[in-house]
């Protein structure tokens, strides 16, 4: 029986007392009973030292016990003997350290779990590719358990294997052969039934060499499987020549770790699938062909527009190579997406007929969040009706104006007859009606003009033939007549030019019809008295004529407007025009290669620049005929 | 612009000598009538055509000393009858000005002679600007 440190106390005072009474009625007041009464008090003392010391050192036990769990020793188990409250306490500390231990235990399972999920997840969420998780799953495993041969087993959808085997540590061959009739022992036990080897596509073996020297065997073993969807995709067999090397915890571990990466692959591969059949209904559903082409020149997307419109229907998975071969003649494919990568900019490309259909393409690069270019996609879209439409048009204006052509000049003439007097002498009063009547009919002829000029431009039937051409000389045989109107309205105008110009490979005719546009309308929206200025100069590779008048301007919000078709800006609205001139100006410029632009202050003005290159070549510095160097001032005529 | 002045006769070279003549081939009768008057006006033998295979065939008979061709005619158009009178060795020195308004110059162009034919826009040109043009080319 054991008394606790205060029941040992107690009955040492308990055993002097008794004694000492016991000794004083014996002996009554005699010195005996004193005698007895010291004697035992001094035993007693004795005890009481004894067991003083014995607490000392039972503490001292278990300041030491606790000191090794402070340290993280729990394995020290000894259980401190003495006195009952020492000896309690002394257990109560060993019941924690147990219990910390154990939870020491779980902890570091779990964070090894985490951790190995962590990367596990993270590599499969590169790869995205089920047949990799085994993989990843098998090569992570080095950290958790140790092992000679790790042997896995990745199994496709459609049946086949590949078979790898790491070889952590040197073993004989017949190990690994031991291994791997383990692992597909697992197989046939999973499956139900057993692996053959027409089924297995590949095997690999890495790692350590090979050495029939060892003469270990299989002594410890485990196998886990990994399952996707709900499908088996891989076995992993582990193994060992340690034996009893892996423990029940450690293995179970493994066993969630590679079920909670197969459920996370599901997941993710459910997630994809998902998002893949959205984009592909996508794709599919509209009226637009598209293919992206990746960087590494792959075709990554086709939608079933796009194998319609290039003639590869049949195929499920276009190639690039078929792309390129079934576009040959029609469009250069491989042209474009390289064009489309080095520019990294959209580039539409010249219209593609397939069948009875006409497609514009253009194609677009794809780029990254960080502007990193990884594909081009090519949209074909269907203009058929568009260029029916446009044709329509195209004829319909044509025509219109053919026919109405015809009378016109039919009247210009007759009009011109009856003002010459042709038919005989007229009085002024019929004279002045016929004039407004042929005025009238000059402005029907520049409308129907410019509709004939715009549907012609339109069609592309506009005639462009472009000879070296001395602009200066050119200029100098044509303002003359364009002169009159400014003389008309008491107008100044100015031309200011070089000694010498290079000549410009342009159709002096459509040069002219630029030039002509832009003077009647200086003349036309600057008032009585203005001024109109025309330079011509040459600014690097460009000759510049410059129109400037101090008329009535641009209004600034609708100067983005200008060269649109049927523009008129509001204050000139009332003035006579069709708005197409400038139209028709802008896309000369732009089919004999140059520039038309314009600034211009409400109010104050407006001057129009027309750039034409000289382009390369054949053109030299050529001195002018006319040697005078001066600007001229030409008289209005 | 040309408006009406008084038509003068400084148009009207070589009247006192041989009447130099003038072949309209045109489908138009106002047409017609109109440069028949502007050119009868200006001391021209003027003869008409009414389409392109009329046209040939008065060209190799009048052998005109100059012959004004529109393009859209019945029969025969006007670019089939400048390639014949191009090709006939009995047309082919005639000078043609192609006055029409057929607007694509570059289906006509390929047929004409370079230095030898002209190319006019009807609507574009008044009849002085034809006269003008006529009496450059012959004189």
């Amino acid at each position: 029986m054991k008394l606790s440190l205060t029941q040992q106390a107690l009955l040492l005072c308990a055993v002097t007392l008794l004694t000492s009474g016991i000794a004083l009625v014996w002996f009554g007041n005699d010195a005996r009973a004193l005698v007895v009464a010291v004697t035992v008090s001094v035993a007693m003392a004795a005890f009481g030292v004894r067991i003083l010391f014995s607490t000392i050192r039972s503490l001292n036990n278990l300041r030491s016990r606790v000191d090794e769990i402070a340290k993280g020793n729990y394995d020290v188990i000894t259980p401190v003997r003495g006195i009952g409250e020492i000896e309690r306490l002394s257990e109560a500390f060993n019941v924690m350290a147990f219990r910390l231990k154990h939870h020491e235990r779980n902890l570091t399972h779990k964070a090894y779990q985490a951790a190995v999920l962590k990367e596990i997840s993270e590599r499969i969420t590169a790869s995205l590719d089920e047949s990799e998780a085994v993989e990843i799953i098998a090569g992570s495993l080095g950290k958790v358990v140790p092992y000679s041969i790790v042997s896995y087993l990745t199994i496709r959808p459609n049946g086949t294997a590949f078979l790898k085997c790491h070889i952590e540590e040197s073993v004989n061959k017949a190990f690994s052969e031991e291994t791997k009739r383990i692992l597909f022992c697992a197989f046939a036990a999973l499956k139900g039934s057993a692996l053959t080897d027409e089924q297995i596509e590949k095997t690999i073996c890495f790692g350590a060499f090979f050495d029939e020297e060892t003469k270990s065997s299989v002594r410890s073993h485990f196998s886990l499987p990994v399952y996707v969807n709900g499908a088996l995709t891989g076995i992993i067999t582990v193994a060992s020549a340690t034996p009893n090397l892996y423990k029940e915890d450690e293995v179970g571990i493994l066993y969630a770790v590679t079920e909670q990466a197969g459920a996370t692959i599901s997941k993710m591969k459910d997630l994809i699938a998902e998002e893949s059949n959205k984009t592909h209904s996508m794709l599919s559903s509209i009226n637009e062909g598209l293919i992206m082409v990746t960087t590494k020149q792959k075709i990554s997307i086709i939608n079933e527009k796009a194998k319609a419109i290039i003639g590869i229907m049949h195929r499920d998975r276009p190639s690039l190579l078929d792309v390129i071969q079934a576009l040959y003649g029609k469009f250069d494919f491989r042209g474009a997406t390289d064009r489309v990568l080095a520019s990294k900019r959209t580039e539409s490309f010249q219209e593609f007929t397939a069948g009875a259909s006409v497609y514009k393409i253009i194609a677009n690069p794809v780029k990254e969040k960080d502007g990193d270019v990884i594909g081009v996609v090519f949209v074909f879209s269907d203009i058929t009706k568009e260029k029916e439409v446009d044709r329509m048009k195209t004829e319909f204006i044509s025509i219109t104006s053919h026919q109405l052509r015809t009378p016109l000049s039919s009247m210009k003439w007759f009009l011109e007859m009856l003002l010459n007097n042709d038919a005989g002498e007229m009085p002024e009063k019929q004279r002045g009606i016929v004039n407004d009547v042929y005025t009238s009919n000059e402005r029907i002829i520049t409308l129907v003009n410019d509709l004939l000029d715009v549907s012609r431009i339109e069609a592309g039937k506009m005639q462009n033939e472009p000879t070296p051409t001395n602009l200066i000389e050119f200029l100098k045989s044509m303002l003359p007549e364009a002169q009159q109107q400014f003389k008309k309205r008491n107008q100044v105008f100015e031309f200011h030019r070089p000694d010498t110009l290079p000549r410009v490979m342009v159709d002096p005719k459509l040069v002219w019809q630029v030039l002509s546009n832009l003077l009647s309308n200086a003349s036309k929206y600057t008032p009585e008295n203005g001024k109109i200025s025309f330079d011509l100069s040459l600014h690097n590779d460009a000759v510049l004529c410059t129109v400037t008048d101090n008329g009535f301007g641009i209004p600034e919000f609708q100067q983005h407007r200008i060269f649109e078709k049927f523009f008129r800006a509001d204050n000139t609205a009332k003035m006579e025009g069709t708005g197409l001139g400038m139209h028709i100006a802008q896309q000369i410029t732009e089919a004999m290669g140059g520039r038309l632009w314009f600034e211009s202050s409400e109010g104050k003005g407006t001057t129009f620049y027309l750039s034409l290159p000289i382009s390369n070549g054949a053109q030299k510095q050529e001195k002018s005929v006319q040697a005078r160097g001066e600007n001229d001032i030409l008289p209005a005529l | 612009m040309h408006m009406a002045g008084k038509c003068s006769c400084v148009y009207n070279g070589g009247m006192a000598k041989k009447k130099k003549t003038i072949l309209i081939i045109e489908d138009e009768p106002a047409q017609i009538h109109a440069l028949e008057k502007t050119f009868q006006k200006e001391g021209y033998a003027v003869h008409t055509a009414e389409n392109g295979r009329e046209g040939f065939e008065a060209a190799k008979a009048q052998a005109p000393d100059v012959v004004l061709l529109d393009i859209i005619m019945p029969v025969m158009d006007g670019i089939a009858a400048l390639e014949k009178i191009n090709s006939d060795p009995a047309t082919k020195h005639i000078p043609v000005i192609v006055l029409t308004n057929f607007a694509l110059y570059e289906k006509v162009h390929p047929f004409m002679s370079p230095g030898k034919d002209h190319f006019l826009t009807k609507i574009n040109a008044s009849l002085k600007d034809i006269v003008v043009k006529v009496n450059t080319i012959l004189s």
